[in-house]
């Protein structure tokens, strides 16, 4: 576990972003880059909380397709909004 | 034999990988709830497109400040999960229970203000059948706060067996499932704070 504070930092970096883009958050392209910054969140807990960077196995890949996925499908859900 | 080992795809395969933290049990489980929370994810989804007006005006009754703030304090709950496994390993159990005892109270953040939330919301006439958008958010938050208690009390038991010192070297299993758990509520909470609070 290597620059765990940092990490931390930037998780709460992203979160505040994530939130001050909520005013304009009708944008799809602020939906899309919500999201974009959920996976980025999600990916660095993944590979530094979970300590799953350096994992050679199938856990790795499916944890770390799981929030970019999910985000897809959730933005591809609410275009027909 | 010399050229196959020089050959870097090669070569690879004869690194040590790292192992997987925790007990393969646990991953299961994890893989298990995640694919669970992603089904009401999307189902939440589905139900907002089919009745956009009922969740705009369902979503301007929560308060994104409390959920801001249940964000910041899961984030850090598990944070300091993680300086917990750190000291754990550098052979400071009782460290270690220390930094595992703040997750918990950061984590008792998170069920005062969801609480606080529920009150409110309570208070104000909403209820789990009031409409679509309610009935979703009270079972997958409620169900993700059943998640964080239980995590709670996984996070207990990891700082009184630390405290006994039950977590030595190549014994570690425990410390790092219980950590995992922990880890894998924050990241459903990382992707449901933006579907119900953020996107609108």
């Amino acid at each position: 576990m290597k620059n765990t504070h940092l990490i931390w930092l930037l998780l709460i970096a992203t979160t505040l972003a994530s939130f001050a883009l909520a005013e304009d958050s009708i944008q799809p392209w602020v939906i899309g880059l919500i999201l974009v910054l959920t996976s980025l969140k999600g990916a660095l807990i993944i590979d530094s909380f979970m300590e799953l960077h350096g994992v050679h196995h199938l856990v790795r890949r499916a944890m770390h397709l799981y929030c970019p996925v999910l985000a897809i499908m959730i933005w591809g859900i609410l275009q027909f909004q | 034999m010399e050229t196959a080992l020089t050959d870097p795809l090669t070569a690879d395969t004869y690194q040590q990988k790292k192992p997987l933290p925790g007990d393969l049990a646990m991953w299961m489980f994890i893989a298990a709830e995640l694919l669970v929370f992603a089904l009401l994810f999307l189902l939440f989804s589905v139900l907002r497109v089919s009745n956009a007006d009922l969740f705009t005006a369902g979503q301007q009754t929560l308060h994104p400040e409390a959920g801001l703030i249940n964000t910041l304090a899961l984030l850090t709950a598990s944070w300091l999960v993680v300086q917990a496994v750190i000291h754990n390993r550098k052979n400071s159990p009782k460290k270690a229970a220390l930094w595992m005892f703040a997750a918990i109270l950061a984590a008792s953040v998170y069920v005062g203000v969801k609480c606080w939330e529920y009150w409110q919301l309570g208070s104000a006439g909403y209820e789990l059948d009031s409409n679509a958008f309610y009935t979703g958010y009270f079972l997958i938050t409620g169900f993700h706060l059943l998640h964080v208690l239980l995590g709670m009390v996984i996070l207990l038991f990891l700082v009184v067996k630390l405290l006994r010192g039950g977590y030595p070297e190549g014994q570690r299993s425990g410390l790092e499932s219980g950590a995992c758990y922990w880890h894998m509520v924050d990241l459903v909470w990382v992707l449901l704070f933006p579907l119900i609070y953020v996107i609108r």
